[in-house]
């Protein structure tokens, strides 16, 4: 059976006309960078469905099971988008200005990132690989997004009282060592990485599973209907974290709206915000009151659902058949509120912590590293204790 | 069957976002505000999520 035959055209093209309406719409009301940025967030979402490029499941297989492609995918990933990054955070082109993603390294990202381990183990799915699999139409990760959003914003509410805890302040790399010697020690550490991954993965399995692919169909048929090989979401994902710096003067970044969209909600219905301290400044304040559509991390969340939906229709993967027991459900809620509370803390997702933090040289980015794999080795292990996972992996 | 209602609860979801956004946009978009529900922004302030006062970058 080949790919088109399975395309769901329906969805195809309410999608595609759906989009060019939209881009039209934010190009006459705000600007023609806000249509490219939701453009650019259509981009991310088919290359993270067409790849099923996720931090989740990638990191448990490599748990469980020594298989690392994922994992080896991820660092490679971290290591394109860092040689784009450097360069321009370190002043290379002067003419060329962007924010680095720096936070304070300390006891609110160390817990938050935990936490957000642990709760995507829960949840099954990261910041990213949330967006993706609901616009592939997986209705259990709707629950997951709704609570992501709950667990956001409550973590806004009790920002502050964290922040207060011990920390030694940002931390760049860039700044402290210059780019060029920052981005030389970073690929260094990143090679170590990568390798001791794919030693483990060998070890156990004799061989690595490569992230090229394989495949007798046409580069056409593979670029449109997918499935892409994970080499293929590397390249496209550090490309669009790029134009996304270019853009919109910040790297991809993905829960600070959540946050937004909930605090919003909150005080629609008639909620008292008004000592919610984190929407009392800056560019939260600013974004709280203006309009949705004009934030940034909203028009590109929104762009990754509808490209990832419109991805999973051209693959005619979109709302498979699916039941939700109340195990699903329970943890739904309870990965998403973790996943929420804990990027707040964290100072972003996989996406805004991890990835943004240690591309743009942040040693908050690594110290996420650390503590969201510590949270998901222990969700690991109470996925096996709660018995969502055989005990022992065949 | 499942696919089917799978579909009509995600267009369902898609809709609704649209229009909660819409509304939102809307509101904003008024352009005679009560004097004293306006909120005066400083458009100079901060321009992007990696500069809040309070957790200066990475808001993600």
């Amino acid at each position: 059976m080949s790919s088109k035959a399975t395309t769901d055209s329906p969805v195809v093209l309410m999608i595609v006309a759906g989009v060019v309406a939209f881009s039209l719409f934010l190009q006459y009301e705000f600007a023609l960078k806000q249509a490219l940025l939701f453009l650019i967030g259509i981009g991310l979402g088919m290359t993270l469905l067409h790849a099923a490029f996720g931090f989740t499941g990638s990191w448990r297989v490599f748990i469980r099971k020594r298989r690392g492609a994922g994992i080896r995918a991820q660092i490679l990933l971290l290591a394109l988008t860092s040689i784009l990054f450097f360069p321009l955070l370190g002043n290379a082109f002067p003419e060329l200005t962007a924010s680095a993603a720096l936070a304070p390294v300390g006891v609110s990202v160390f817990v938050g990132a935990f936490v957000f381990g642990l709760g995507m183990q829960f949840g099954n799915g990261c910041g990213s690989g949330t967006l993706f699999t609901v616009g592939g139409g997986h209705v259990r990760m709707l629950i997951v997004l709704a609570f992501f959003i709950v667990g956001a914003t409550i973590g806004t509410v009790h920002l502050p009282l964290w922040l207060a805890l011990p920390n030694i302040g940002k931390i760049s790399l860039v700044t402290s060592l210059g780019w060029l010697p920052a981005l030389l020690a970073q690929l260094i550490v990143l090679s170590i990485l990568y390798f001791v991954v794919r030693i483990i993965e060998k070890k156990r399995h004799g061989e690595v599973v490569h992230l090229k692919g394989t495949g007798d169909k046409s580069f056409s048929n593979v670029f449109i209907f997918g499935p892409w090989a994970l080499i293929w979401a590397v390249v496209a994902l550090a490309a669009l974290n790029f134009a996304t710096l270019l853009l919109a003067g910040h790297p991809w970044t993905i829960t600070f709206a959540f946050g937004l969209w909930g605090t919003k909600f909150w005080a629609a219905i008639g909620g008292d915000i008004s000592q919610w301290t984190f929407w009392q400044a800056g560019y939260a304040a600013k974004a709280l009151n203006s309009s949705v559509l004009a934030d940034t991390t909203t028009l590109m969340d929104f762009g990754i659902v509808l490209g990832a939906m419109l991805a999973a229709a051209l693959a005619g993967k979109f709302a498979p058949d699916s039941k939700i027991n109340m195990a699903d459900l329970i943890t739904a809620i309870v990965g998403g509120l973790l996943m929420g509370y804990g990027a707040r803390l964290a100072f972003g997702c996989n996406i805004g912590g991890l990835l943004a933090g240690i591309s743009s040289g942040s040693l908050h980015g690594w110290l996420w590293l650390l503590a969201g794999f510590i949270g998901t080795i222990v969700g690991v292990r109470l996925r096996i204790i709660f018995k969502i996972d055989k005990p022992v992996e065949v | 069957m499942e696919h089917k209602v799978n579909r009509w609860i995600m267009g369902t979801a898609v809709g609704i976002a649209a229009i909660a956004a819409m509304i939102d946009h809307t509101r904003h978009s008024l352009p005679t505000p009560q004097a004293n529900d306006i909120v005066v922004i400083d458009d100079e302030a901060d321009a992007s999520p990696c500069s809040l006062d309070v957790s200066p970058c990475s808001l993600d």
